[in-house]
């Protein structure tokens, strides 16, 4: 199967992350922060490592770069520890669920909140986001790029807004975070999540909230932190506050590893390769009849591309895409914020998100095959 | 037995033993001890200490102090530059005693 599912999550995983998970549960075996023999002490050292490693990719403290199961799981952590007192908040017309089901499960609870639409032209968009701010507003939380068209927000300008308003900025970085260089000083941004598991090519089951500590994130789940055990109340300091019961040591050091080897290939030359592939999938699928592509012109792009065969849902053109050895998701993505938004309800998407390792070769068979259902053959 | 000068807050002497026997302590005669209330910020000690040039290790705190469950870091840098660096690297420490060994 050639896999262009990557922004469900990367696959193949570097040799290196694999090493890594592999060695881990035997090298470093131990349950971090929770005893005093060398294998506790030895993984506990290995996890630190992990969190050095994100703080100085993402400009943060090492001890505000708390570990998730996911990019979901992170949001929750940062909506709900914010958000616990009401207000106002705004969220994009391109959010995908682990932003707006949180935010709207709130709504019931006390806060309010409005949609910014997404315009092709960011002036625009954030005419609409200020346009939007009123006395309640407390914040904006928004996605930093579409993961169902990988339209790219303009992160910084809202960075600046918040910081400028006095209003917390949570960003949802699932789509960005190892593909554009961020960082939370100079972006603005208070408290970044994202997934171990997508740009960052750890495995499963890892996510990171990474915070400037300016404004506190209540607790949401309490627990053994391994730290002021005799005390009833869940620690004050991150990230053992955040961090309750055992964390998922083998995707962490996989996520170091992962990290390591954006480092190594920079950033920015796996993101051109990327952009180079969407660019020849583009231009191999627009002259096709019956191939509709949802990019805007002047609006910046991550390496997504959502597109579907007009003929049929996006769920039937992902279907055959599989049968014909091609891993692609169909649907919604997730995001019904960003369907309605598209105009896409009836039919969904289909979208194509390569990765490192994918090749033009592989973009000219898949080309091939959209071809050729296009054609109904 | 080693002497320590000021106790620890709350730790029991006879649990002092274990930082008596650690092997920074026994055998350089000298070294300061750091506690802190969580691996995270002993860990980040150890990574600014040993930046600094300076040995370094992580132990558990041994025995009940304040709140319970804590680590520490031994090491090899005097007293004031320990402070120096915790301070310069924005690290939460709740001890830090000077130990010398005999």
């Amino acid at each position: 199967m050639i896999y262009f599912d990557n922004a469900a999550t990367t696959y193949p995983k570097p040799d290196s992350v694999l090493q890594a998970a592999r060695a881990a549960p035997v090298e470093y075996g131990g349950n971090p922060g929770r005893s005093g023999h060398s294998m506790s002490l030895k993984t506990a050292e290995a996890v630190y490592a992990v969190r050095e490693k994100a703080a100085k990719m993402f400009d943060a403290d090492p001890e505000n770069a708390v570990f998730t199961l996911n990019c979901t799981h992170a949001l929750n952590l940062a909506i709900k520890g914010v958000a616990v007192r009401g207000g106002h908040y705004i969220i994009s017309s391109l959010e995908h669920n682990s932003v707006a089901r949180p935010v709207h499960a709130l709504a019931q609870r006390g806060i309010s909140y409005s949609i910014a639409r997404v315009y092709e032209d960011d002036e625009r968009t954030m005419k609409e986001i200020i346009s939007l701010i009123n006395p309640y507003t407390k914040g904006i939380i928004c996605t930093m790029g579409s993961n169902v068209t990988g339209q790219i927000l303009p992160f910084g300008k809202i960075g600046e807004l918040c910081s400028a308003r006095g209003l917390i900025f949570i960003a949802d970085g699932a789509q960005v975070c190892g593909v554009l260089p961020i960082s939370l000083k100079n972006d603005c941004i208070n408290i970044l999540c994202m997934p171990g598991h997508k740009g960052l090519y750890g495995i499963s089951g890892t996510g990171m909230l990474i915070t400037d500590g300016k404004y506190p994130i209540h607790h949401i789940m309490e627990g053994g932190t391994g730290s002021t055990s005799l005390e009833l109340n869940q620690p004050d300091f991150l990230p053992d506050r955040l961090e309750s019961g055992t964390v998922n040591t083998v995707g962490i050091i996989s996520l170091g590893a992962g990290m390591d080897y954006l480092a190594a290939k920079g950033i920015d030359n796996v993101r051109s390769a990327e952009d180079t592939l969407c660019s020849r999938f583009i231009n191999g699928v627009r002259s096709v009849d019956g191939v509709k592509i949802y990019r805007q012109p002047n609006a910046k792009y991550l390496p997504i591309v959502l597109f579907n065969i007009e003929s049929k849902n996006s769920e039937e053109t992902a279907t055959e895409l599989s049968d014909a050895g091609f891993a692609l998701r169909g649907g919604y993505h997730c995001s019904g914020l960003a369907h309605r938004s598209l105009g896409t309800l009836d039919v969904g998407g289909v979208r194509f998100s390569p990765s490192a390792f994918n090749t033009a070769g592989e973009v000219d068979k898949l080309i091939s095959a959209v071809k050729r259902i296009a054609a109904g053959m | 037995m080693t002497c320590f000068p000021q106790q620890i807050k709350g730790l029991m002497p006879e649990r002092m033993i274990a930082l008596n026997n650690h092997k920074m302590i026994s055998n350089k005669g000298k070294a300061t001890v750091v506690t802190f209330s969580s691996v995270t910020f002993a860990n980040k000690a150890k990574a600014a200490l040993e930046r600094a040039g300076y040995q370094s290790e992580v132990m558990r705190t041994p025995g009940a102090i304040a709140g319970g469950c804590g680590y520490s870091v031994v090491t090899g840098a005097p007293l004031d530059k320990v402070s120096a660096v915790m301070d310069k690297n924005n690290i939460h420490y709740r001890s830090v005693t000077d130990k010398s060994g005999r």
